[in-house]
């Protein structure tokens, strides 16, 4: 049904599935979305003491064949306001882009992106509104707030 | 998920041997997480991994894939003492875990007349107990309960030399390094063997193993099946007279082929028929379509496809005919070509039924609702591989230092 998945791209993903879950990391986690394992999903928890505790997104990670030699797609289901996110998911994060290594792996990704969360870069923002709020945390999380009640709960 | 099954992980090994996991963990390659496969450490940062993983990391970007520094090929050189402990580790990974295995699990069988230890005491303890046993008699019963992983173990050279006449028949004519390094890497093989002696107490995989005492040979009826099974061998049986399986006593497996220092010993074969040129890099922006079908043609590589079809696959090429120059145990340049067709195979994408990633919540929702189960199992399974380290169990990744 899906076609010819390089051994050795299946294999690497399966163990880090299996690493993933044995480690078992609070706040974050990721399953094979179909029968390919090109497809995950994921979740992610805001950290605590962070602006984004208590709140919880869903992630589409998507690997392209000749992983891990290329990055894999990451974008956010859950709507999420944030100074590095854009409106439709997207996300800025350097080891996603230019930065990334094969050494590189998915738990590796989700402990970046749940820092990213709490820890934005501001500089190059996706979404000005929520860069420019940054600087004011009791008010970002007053919007986030707000933003994740409207968009993110249904 | 059936595909799980055959992956081994550091995690296999128990919490109370957290320097077995390390170890573990340390002979992988950071790129593809699996042991290493021809070895390669760069000259400037002194990272190691496969020579195939590094050579398509440097396709990408020319940059240490564990440290961003600069790094280009030409600074890559063979690590073999890697390969050769490696080699050493996997011979006698299944028989070491067997054992603790075994030492976890509470006796059944006279033939086994040590005080078991509960699982949670593994420990210095554990290896004692766990060297002892494989000192003693019942060795046998232990390696044969993994035939297929320790066959290796059961290799004569002469074994390996027929392997590699009938699968290997290139030679590198303006390449010798299927010959170098053999004897001092022997060395090394067996060294580590020894060091480790009190450790993992595999054969020398040059030695024939030895017989079981004669003592062993005595016979006891099967609590089961009534079968009489030697005494040796009661607790293999029972496994698998339990689980159903059969209880035939397994015969040597087959050679199967796999990279070992006593294949160091075989200068790479005489045989030069199939092998074909080496490629060199293209500049492929300066070379025509035809020009480049040509090149291809004359590689002996398929010439199918439009420009960038046949740039990805020229590329490839020269990273497995590379890694192939590299190894120890090179393979045939035909071997070579089937995995270059089956790389390129996969590269094809997943066609547009398989559904996209999900859209909405609703959809997200569905999708935990339905893989629920399989999650669960997971998990569980995760649980009991844990338990019963076997060569399913799942890892927690111990973080990467190489980061």
């Amino acid at each position: 049904m899906s076609a010819p998945l390089d051994a050795a791209v299946a294999k690497r993903l399966q163990s880090e599935l299996m690493s993933l879950m044995m480690a078992n990391l609070k706040g974050i986690s990721a399953f094979p979305h179909s029968d390919n394992m090109l497809n995950w999903v994921g979740t992610l928890d805001g950290a605590p003491g962070t602006a984004y505790e208590g709140l919880s997104y869903k992630l589409a990670l998507s690997f392209p064949s000749n992983y891990p030699f290329k990055a894999p797609t990451i974008t956010f289901v859950t709507p999420c306001w944030h100074p590095n996110v854009d409106d439709k998911g997207n996300i800025c994060l350097d080891i996603l882009k230019e930065q990334w290594s094969a050494v590189y792996n998915v738990q590796t990704i989700l402990l970046s992106l749940q820092t990213l969360l709490g820890d934005a870069n501001p500089e190059s923002p996706l979404n000005g509104a929520a860069a420019q709020l940054w600087s004011n945390q009791a008010e970002y999380r007053r919007v986030l707030l707000k933003h994740y009640k409207e968009h993110a709960q249904q | 998920m059936d595909a799980l099954i055959d992956l081994d992980d550091p995690s296999d090994w128990p919490d109370a041997l957290p320097h077995m996991r390390e170890l573990d963990q340390l002979l992988r390659c950071p790129v593809c997480k699996e042991y290493f496969t021809t070895a390669m450490v760069t000259a400037s940062c002194g990272h190691t991994f496969c020579s195939l993983c590094v050579r398509r990391c440097l396709t990408q970007e020319t940059k240490c894939p564990s440290c961003r520094a600069p790094l280009t090929e030409s600074e890559l050189n063979p690590n073999r003492l890697i390969d050769s402990a490696v080699y050493t580790f996997k011979s006698g990974r299944p028989q070491l875990l067997a054992e603790l295995r075994n030492a976890a699990k509470p006796s059944l069988s006279a033939a086994h007349g040590d005080t078991r230890k509960s699982p949670g005491e593994i420990g210095p303890k554990r290896r004692r107990i766990g060297t002892r046993s494989v000192g003693m008699a019942d060795r046998s019963d232990v390696s044969s309960e993994n035939t297929k992983t320790t066959s290796m173990v059961d290799l004569t050279i002469s074994d390996v030399e027929q392997m590699i006449t009938s699968d290997m028949c290139m030679t590198n004519s303006d390449d010798d390094r299927g010959v170098r390094l053999a004897p001092q890497t022997q060395d090394a093989g067996r060294e580590s063997n020894s060091d480790d002696s009190d450790f993992m107490p595999g054969e020398s995989s040059h030695t024939p193993r030895p017989r079981p005492a004669a003592g062993t040979q005595a016979c006891v009826p099967c609590p089961n099946c009534q079968e009489p099974v030697r005494q040796a061998r009661i607790n293999w049986h029972l496994d698998r007279c339990l689980a159903g399986k059969s209880t035939k006593e397994p015969t040597p497996a087959p050679a199967r082929k796999q990279a070992g220092p006593a294949m160091l010993l075989q200068p790479a074969s005489s045989a030069t028929k199939c092998a074909l040129p080496r490629p060199t890099k293209l500049a492929y922006s300066l070379l025509s379509e035809s020009k480049l079908r040509r090149t291809l043609k004359d590689l002996g590589i398929p010439t199918k496809g439009d420009k960038q079809q046949m740039q990805a696959r020229h590329v490839e090429w020269i990273n497995m005919y590379m890694a192939n120059a590299d190894s120890m145990t090179p393979v045939s340049h035909r071997s070579l070509l089937r995995r270059l067709a089956a790389w390129e195979e996969s590269l094809v994408r997943p066609p547009e039924n398989s559904k996209p990633a999900l859209e909405t919540e609703n959809d997200v929702a569905e999708h935990a609702a339905k893989y629920a189960d399989s999650f669960t199992a997971l998990v569980a399974q995760a649980g009991t591989a844990r338990a019963k380290p076997a060569k399913d169990a799942p890892d927690p990744d111990p973080l990467p230092a190489s980061l």
